[in-house]
């Protein structure tokens, strides 16, 4: 048991992770109307959450799931290239790993110098993107968090998890560059990272990637007039929506 | 023609609640037993090394569809 822990450690608080947000998710005190009441720190927990949720949301209900303003939008559609283009790197020096190296030994473990940097270089634009497009979310990246916590929807606590997954993945890669070691902890916590990140992410696009298509190339200020809750005319705010007017 | 009985949301809610919690044990059972040493023993032969993987992938893919079903459920 003790070699197991000590062996697969990165990869069994991935998958403690996961149960632990199940039960947070599916047997939270407070959540179902058949729960008994709450009592001491759990009542005080929840109110506390009820608190935060109004003080994150003062002025209007969540805009529907899957709707992202145009800027956001844009910024959102101008990482997509390198994002899959650190997954695609990323796939190709696993590939070069798991074969036993290209043949043409330069980093010290069987994979060449060159693709290490293009990954690492393709992936290091994709973070400034990403970071670039989180700093238009409005009013702040740090209230949007808070707001997608308090909300409880799916769709945002993925991009929290996609955010939180991000960390790790960013520190041991940048950690890799210095000490590359294929089988070392770091490689097997970055390889494991990537590949929840990599879901993760799967699971982002197929939320926000059509939406953002039409917020950013649908006709002008339909999408952002919408989540603004501003009066607007039926024509203009897009039919997926469901805005009548 | 007897009519089918009819379940409750809360009854509703307490099934999926159930199936996802079996869900989420059988992905952890699995992510578990797939890195056990004799696994990885195994595991030296790529197929067996890719088959692992795929599996520990699957697992993955449970875990995050019966927290899909449970978020889903409790949100109606």
């Amino acid at each position: 048991m003790g070699k197991l822990l000590a062996e697969h450690w990165p990869h069994l608080i991935f998958v403690l992770f996961g149960v632990v947000a199940f039960f947070w998710v599916a047997y939270r005190p407070g959540r179902q109307v058949d729960d008994p009441p709450l009592h001491g720190v759990v009542a005080m927990a929840a109110a506390l959450r009820a608190e935060a949720s109004t003080q994150a949301q003062p002025l209007a209900p969540a805009p529907p799931a899957g709707t992202v303003r145009r800027s956001v939008a844009r910024r959102g559609l101008l990482a997509l290239g390198p994002l899959v283009g650190a997954v695609a790197t990323g796939g190709v020096l696993y590939g070069i790993d798991v074969s036993g190296g290209s043949g043409h030994e330069v980093s010290g473990h069987g994979i060449p110098w060159t693709v290490i940097w293009v990954h690492a270089g393709i992936s290091t634009l994709a973070l400034l993107l990403v970071v670039y497009k989180m700093a238009e979310l409005r009013p702040t990246p740090m209230t949007a968090i808070r707001r997608a916590l308090a909300r409880d929807r799916l769709s945002d606590l993925v991009s929290v998890g996609l955010f939180v997954t991000t960390v790790p993945l960013a520190l041991t890669g940048a950690a890799l560059l210095f000490a590359p070691a294929a089988g070392s902890s770091l490689a097997y916590i970055h390889l494991i990272a990537s590949v929840w990140w990599t879901g993760l992410l799967t699971w982002h696009l197929r939320r926000y990637v059509g939406a953002s298509l039409r917020a950013a190339f649908g006709s002008e200020h339909r999408a952002d007039l919408a989540l603004e809750r501003r009066d607007v005319a039926g024509q203009d705010v897009p039919r997926s929506l469901g805005v009548t007017g | 023609m007897e009519a089918e009985p009819l379940t409750t949301p809360v009854e509703d809610l307490r099934t999926t609640r159930r199936r996802a919690l079996r869900k989420v044990m059988f992905a952890a059972l699995l992510e578990v037993f797939l890195v056990m040493p004799f696994v990885n023993q195994l595991a030296l032969n790529p197929t067996v090394h890719f088959t692992q993987h795929g599996f520990i992938f699957a697992g993955g893919v449970l875990m995050g569809l019966a927290l899909r079903d449970v978020q889903r459920a409790s949100r109606r």
